[in-house]
């Protein structure tokens, strides 16, 4: 364990409240997460893949202290619950995919970039209003966009302030659920470019939630894949895309379209090769490879890195 | 500007056609206003006489504009029963409902939005469901039994007031308000169980929002979120209200005049129903009408007003 960790979460669990409306429905617990065990490094950017509905999402507001969770999440070094005290909050900060939801339409972009320091009472007046001034050059807009409201933004500007508006309380690490999917390509570019400049610039730690393998690829150092709540793959960027182990992970490679439109899509709904097994592995129904094993039991995360480097796969054929 | 415009011609649009609705259903309605006036027995010529007189041999449309131009000139016609003019009858009577009207209008949102808001902090505990409970009683409750109730239970049980001692504002203002206390609250009460239980469902739709979220995580308490960001936002649906509410105080204020005495233009209304007194009760109508309109489209002005999205220039 690394000892510079920003974030370390061991064993997280989150349960989903599936109770329907029938009047005798029985309270029914659906597992979003299973045991899952992060630690990000100082300055790292760390991405999280997964197909929808796989938890990632679960796992950013568990982070975040958005939701109950058991386990445990430590934020440099620290024992953190879901209920946060403020010098927590201001160590994570977040943005999310609807930069349109995210902001409220009643305040102004001036008023919702220095909610944070007002709320945080950091700073007098005239150091509030250089902190916005310096925060608006960082995410490269106009001090003019202050007293505009959201809904005169483009997608990506409005991305811009969200942005700007989880950098200005200078926090640690920087939760990213899903920041470009709600954009149009080239305004998604521009994003990309920009978290990655303020990871560079600013030694930002950063938690990357994506759908998009490339997305990830592009920015982040380290990988990890998730499927149906549990992580089944994880390690450098490199050995995920170029080195990847799990079935699951190759079948995810192989559904990223490439530029001469060769590649297709991992169906997720694909037909199931075999019947689901419920104390097997969460991949056993759809894996081209799977063993009467890996039916019985769920394999571990095992080390296959060699070179020093961890590389961690939830798979007995690897 | 532009929308002010739009907004102008859409509410005299309105206008006319609520006039020419009720122009219709008085011309409709079964029974002969001049045999009303003059009474079976009158002789033929006094009765032509009279429908020259009034204007009752014209086609229909140029009675219609005549009787729609009289009013833009504020001749709203004269009561057959008091032989003056309906504006002024009203002009007499409307204080006083105007001031219970205000009353319950107040009454309502002082009472509802406190609860509202801890309804909708509390959703789904004890509290809650206690509110919304006593909510559903409260609208299923007729005015007129609850007024009833009132006399006897606040007026004659209690004492705190006098059944029918009503006490004209020209007389003793604070006597007068007084006296309308209790009448206000009966308008009052199913409108704050509409209200609140309207702002609690505006509130907990408001903080699923997104920046609900990110509000939380800039380090906001829950406090916090509550009344900078998600109040302003859930009021929006609830300003339209006053308009529902004020037509509510005018409709309820005719039932709730009647059992408490108070002399408002809902006696008025009854009286001259019950009289047949036809351009009295036509001219009322219109006039409840006008100011039910005229209050939904300041309502709708104020929305537009507070939301920012939409710029008016």
């Amino acid at each position: 364990m690394k000892s510079d960790a920003i974030l370390e979460t061991r064993n997280l669990v989150n349960f989903y409240d599936d109770s329907g409306l029938g009047l005798f429905g029985r309270s029914k617990k659906k597992q979003v997460l299973s045991d899952v065990s992060i630690t990000i490094a100082h300055g790292e950017a760390f991405g999280i893949v997964g197909e929808s509905g796989c938890g990632k999402s679960t796992l950013s507001k568990a982070v975040l202290g958005l939701i109950d969770y058991s386990g445990e999440i430590r934020v440099k070094g620290q024992v953190v619950s879901a209920k946060r005290t403020k010098s927590v909050r201001k160590q994570v900060q977040a943005v999310f995919q609807d930069p349109s939801g995210a902001l409220n339409s009643k305040k102004r972009i001036g008023w919702t970039l220095l909610e944070p320091l007002r709320v945080h009472k950091l700073g007098t007046k005239d150091e509030q209003n250089d902190r916005v001034n310096q925060i608006l050059e960082l995410i490269g807009l106009d001090p003019s966009y202050k007293s505009r409201f959201p809904n005169e933004l483009s997608g990506g500007q409005k991305q811009r302030i969200c942005i700007g508006a989880s950098l200005i309380l200078d926090p640690e690490l920087l939760v990213a659920d899903e920041p470009v999917s709600a954009l149009d390509v080239s305004a998604g570019a521009q994003i990309l470019n920009l978290l990655d400049e303020l990871h560079r610039k600013l030694n930002l730690s950063l938690l990357f939630i994506s759908h998009n393998l490339n997305v990830v690829y592009y920015l982040c150092d380290r990988i990890a894949v998730m499927y149906k709540g549990q992580i089944v793959e994880q390690g450098s960027s490199d050995d995920i895309y170029r080195n990847a182990r799990h079935p699951y992970t190759q079948a995810l490679l192989a559904a990223v379209p490439d530029i001469d439109g060769t590649g297709g899509f991992a169906d997720g709904n694909a037909a199931a090769l075999r019947e689901p097994s419920e104390h097997g592995c969460a991949y056993y129904a759809l894996c081209p490879n799977a063993s009467e094993t890996c039916g019985e039991r769920n394999p571990d995360l095992a080390d296959v890195g060699g070179d020093g480097d961890e590389h961690l796969v939830r798979c007995y054929g690897s | 500007m532009k929308y002010f415009a739009k907004k102008l011609t859409i509410t005299v649009a309105t206008v006319l056609i609520v006039t020419l609705l009720i122009f219709l259903a008085f011309n409709i309605v079964p029974g002969d206003p001049v045999r009303m006036i003059l009474g079976t027995e009158a002789s033929q010529e006094r009765v032509d006489m009279l429908r020259e007189q009034l204007g009752l041999n014209a086609s229909m449309p140029s009675q219609y504009i005549n009787w729609v131009g009289g009013m833009l000139t504020g001749n709203f016609g004269t009561s057959i029963k008091y032989q003056k003019p309906v504006l002024e009858l009203i002009g007499q009577r409307v204080g006083v409902t105007f001031t219970l009207a205000v009353m319950t209008l107040i009454l309502t949102f002082a009472v509802a939005i406190p609860l509202g808001i801890y309804s909708a902090r509390k959703r789904g505990k004890f509290g809650d469901k206690a509110i919304s409970t006593v909510a559903m009683v409260a609208i299923s409750i007729p005015g007129f039994y609850l007024g009833i109730f009132f006399i006897w239970f606040f007026g004659l049980k209690l004492k705190l007031f006098m059944p029918g001692g009503y006490v004209s504002y020209r007389t003793d203002i604070s006597a007068f308000l007084k006296f309308l206390i209790f009448p206000s609250i009966v308008m009052a009460i199913p409108n704050i169980a509409v209200v609140l239980k309207y702002l609690r469902t505006s509130i907990i739709e408001e903080l699923k929002r997104e920046y609900v979220k990110t509000a939380y995580i800039k380090g906001n308490t829950a406090k916090g979120v509550l009344y900078k960001h998600v109040l302003k936002n859930a009021f929006v649906p609830i300003i339209s209200l006053i308009g529902m509410i004020t037509a509510n105080a005018l409709g309820g204020s005719i039932i709730v005049e009647q059992v408490f005495g108070i002399p408002g233009i809902g006696g008025l209304l009854i009286g001259s129903i019950t009289s047949r007194d036809f351009p009295m009760v036509q001219g009322m109508v219109v006039f409840i009408s006008l100011i039910i309109i005229i209050v939904n489209t300041l309502a709708d002005v104020a929305v537009q007003l507070v939301d920012p999205r939409i710029k008016i220039t």
